[in-house]
């Protein structure tokens, strides 16, 4: 009872803060679990089989991909898709999945789970299978140290019985080992793939002897094929891709010698793809259903997300951490076209308010010809530009322009694209801002048909129950538009 | 090293690795930085053989920069929630406290060498000591958030909790340690750099941080 009551509660909350104009998609999950301290045990009671993502880089969009593998092999899943990975998302996601009685029944809950978070997830809700991705230097400022981090997740593994999906590239993952439960080891083979060479920050210290490991080939950051004179060393892996290949239309893997080919693009994606394989083999999904399955794959917003403004391709990419920016740069630089490089720094709690994983980041490697134009925006605009300047690029190069829309309109006054590296919580604006740019630039070609541009008002405002509104927005529509098409030569 | 370079300075950056990399580095800035625990403690460790040199180091009027952990370590010991006392390398006679709460914030400082000072402080240690300080904290917490003053400033040697990180935003700093080293070592004095950049994110940070409330976090969730 008290669990209805919790999923009532948070079901009207949701709502309301829905009303009032907020996005909080954590907010029924606050409300469920102030009603219920454990709501989180109804999962394991309601679920056949409870799946945790957890690690650095890539939870996202491995969740995302896993949840769309099961749910496209017919299985009836709970989710946290849109990164909501605290406690709270978690409860928030099950509250969305609840029907107006009683418990929706799922096949598999795949949850991605905030590496802080783990302890209490996996004590009110023990999952039967554990995939941890990697470890980078993150956020330290709410997470303490990576390697107390570690052992307090690994101690809330100790008594529960769970199979470990481990990366076997990771020698911090592989910490994990000595809890001595069933483990998957995943990884890439040596040369599997080449990833572009930057200067590495993580320590890469034997965590045992703390003697320096040595590696016969490195992926990137600490990841790769490492051994130490102690006798700790990468393991033998049970999956393994043998080839990533890139290509204009998405990434191809070989893994145990069968071919996958998914839309995702950049080389970072080869882990998520090949962690996602790796688990739904262990849910007893045929290679063949997951070929299938995994072409229609989609990246979660601001992964890779491609934007047509102008006439041309602009890219936005999240980072959260130098390993992944620095993934990204790498990314952002396969082509040597001419572009613009924007840089958003947002210092609030969820982006980490401590901003000096910037300086880690191999920024120099951004300092070429192609790079016509640097834009440092966001809160921390002006960190980001002193940044810039210290990896040596020229000072009238770089604009500091901290409002996110105006970065954006300034970048549209070039004739090339923008490529933008953002934080979690510039990005959502970001997302906002360019597809708008995009939709004008679809309104400008097929204007003559007025439903699309019509439903783009309507939608919102059917969301908030205003109605009354929707006159207003209509008239406002049409003028707009009629303004827009009487500026035209 | 940018700033030199900008100045037309050579400089060689060697890490150590091993104390005889310190010993033949014959050097004119040295630098430790922090790590976790675990990672200071094997720092310390490795370091022992060169406490000698450092000190004389230090004397001598070496500049010094040492942040969080290594800044802690400069003193006698480091004692843990616990109560076990971590032996530090004894440069300076003074003692480091890890307490419960996390001192996690933008920190402002009021230095009269070296005017406002800002940066991110992160440390579960409170460092308590009787040397010249930083400066004043404006805002944040500083050594032990207690006595209202931030780092450690002994001939040409710097401490401090100012990881966030201290030398761009705060060039002034970085010219200090530049200068004297560049005095010892040619007799001639540093010429100053533009700065423009540099001070407004300065002035940036210091606006924006100067009425907000820092807050303690806790260390166990």
């Amino acid at each position: 009872m008290k669990a209805q009551i919790a999923i009532w509660a948070g079901k009207t909350a949701g709502t309301l803060s829905k009303v009032m104009g907020n996005s909080g998609s954590t907010i029924p999950g606050v409300v469920a679990r102030k009603v219920d301290g454990s709501f989180l045990r109804h999962l394991r009671k309601h679920t056949n089989t409870v799946v945790y993502i957890t690690g650095t880089n890539g939870k996202t969009t491995t969740t995302n991909l896993i949840a769309h593998l099961l749910e496209c092999s017919g299985k009836r899943i709970i989710t946290n898709r849109e990164g909501a990975n605290m406690v709270t998302g978690i409860a928030a996601a099950m509250v969305h999945n609840a029907p107006l009685l009683g418990w929706a029944k799922n096949d598999v809950a795949v949850m991605e789970v905030d590496e802080a978070s783990l302890p209490k997830a996996v004590s009110d809700c023990p999952p039967d299978y554990l995939v941890v991705m990697n470890f980078f230097r993150d956020q330290l400022d709410r997470y303490g140290e990576v390697d107390l981090l570690i052992e307090k997740m690994k101690d809330s593994l100790k008594t529960i019985d769970v199979k470990l999906i481990l990366n076997a590239d990771d020698p911090f993952v592989h910490r994990f080992s000595d809890l001595n439960k069933e483990n998957v080891y995943v990884g890439l083979a040596s040369n599997a793939c080449q990833f572009p060479n930057y200067s590495v920050s993580e320590s890469k210290y034997c965590p045992h002897c703390q003697s320096e490991l040595t590696y016969s080939n490195i992926h990137f950051a600490q990841l790769g094929h490492y051994q130490c004179t102690c006798g700790f060393g990468r393991p033998r892996t049970d999956v393994s891709a043998e080839k990533v290949i890139q290509s204009p239309n998405g990434i191809r893997l070989v893994v145990d010698g069968e071919e996958y080919v998914t839309p995702l693009k950049g080389m970072y994606n080869a882990y998520n793809v090949l962690f996602a394989i790796s688990l739904c083999k262990e849910l007893e999904m045929t290679s063949s259903e997951i070929r299938k399955c995994l072409v229609k794959s989609q990246r979660a917003d601001g992964r890779m997300q491609e934007f047509m403004i102008n006439g041309e391709m602009w890219r936005l990419n999240l980072v959260k951490n130098p390993a992944g920016a620095n993934v990204t740069l790498s990314e952002f630089f396969q082509s040597k076209q001419k572009k613009q490089l924007i840089f958003c720094l947002n210092d609030n709690l969820a982006d980490g308010e401590d901003i000096s994983w910037i300086w880690d980041i191999d920024l120099e490697m951004a300092n070429r010809l192609e790079v016509e134009s640097f834009i440092a925006s966001g809160k921390r605009a002006h960190d980001v530009a002193l940044r810039m300047k210290y990896a040596g690029i020229p000072e009238e190069k770089i604009n500091i322009i901290p409002s996110l829309k105006q970065a954006v309109t300034h970048a549209k006054g070039k004739n090339t694209p923008a490529y933008i590296m953002a934080t979690y919580t510039c990005l959502a604006p970001l997302v906002g801002i360019l597809s708008e740019e995009q939709n004008l630039r679809e309104e400008e070609t097929f204007g003559a048909d007025p439903v699309p541009l019509l439903s783009r008002y309507i939608k919102p405002i059917w969301g908030q129950r205003k109605y009354h509104l929707l006159n207003e927005t209509v008239r406002m529509a049409w003028n707009q538009r009629s303004g827009r098409r009487n500026q035209e030569p | 090293m940018k700033r030199c370079e900008w100045r037309g300075i050579n400089v060689r950056v060697v890490e150590i690795k091993n104390p005889d990399d310190a010993k033949n580095s014959g050097c004119d800035i040295f630098m430790i930085g922090g790590g976790s625990d675990r990672e200071q403690a094997i720092a310390t460790k490795r370091l022992a053989p060169l406490v000698k040199e450092i000190k004389a180091w230090v004397e001598d009027g070496v500049s010094g920069l040492t942040i969080c952990g290594g800044y802690q370590f400069l003193g006698d010991y480091y004692e843990t929630k616990t109560g076990e006392k971590l032996t530090g390398m004894g440069i300076l006679p003074f003692y480091t406290k890890a307490e419960d709460s996390r001192l996690m914030t933008n920190i402002l400082v009021e230095s009269q060498t070296f005017g406002r000072i800002v940066g991110f402080e992160n440390h579960g240690g409170r460092t308590y000591h009787h040397f010249p300080t930083l400066g004043k904290v404006v805002n944040g917490f500083g050594n032990n958030g207690e006595s209202g003053e931030e780092g450690l400033h002994y001939h040409n040697l710097i401490g401090t909790y100012l990881h966030g990180p201290i030398l761009p935003k705060n060039p002034q700093i970085a010219d200090y340690l530049i200068g004297q080293a560049y005095e010892r070592k040619t007799g001639r004095k540093l010429e100053p750099l533009p700065d423009e950049m540099e001070k407004i994110a300065n002035q940036t940070v210091w606006e924006r941080f100067l009425n907000t409330k820092p807050t303690k976090y806790a260390n166990e969730r």
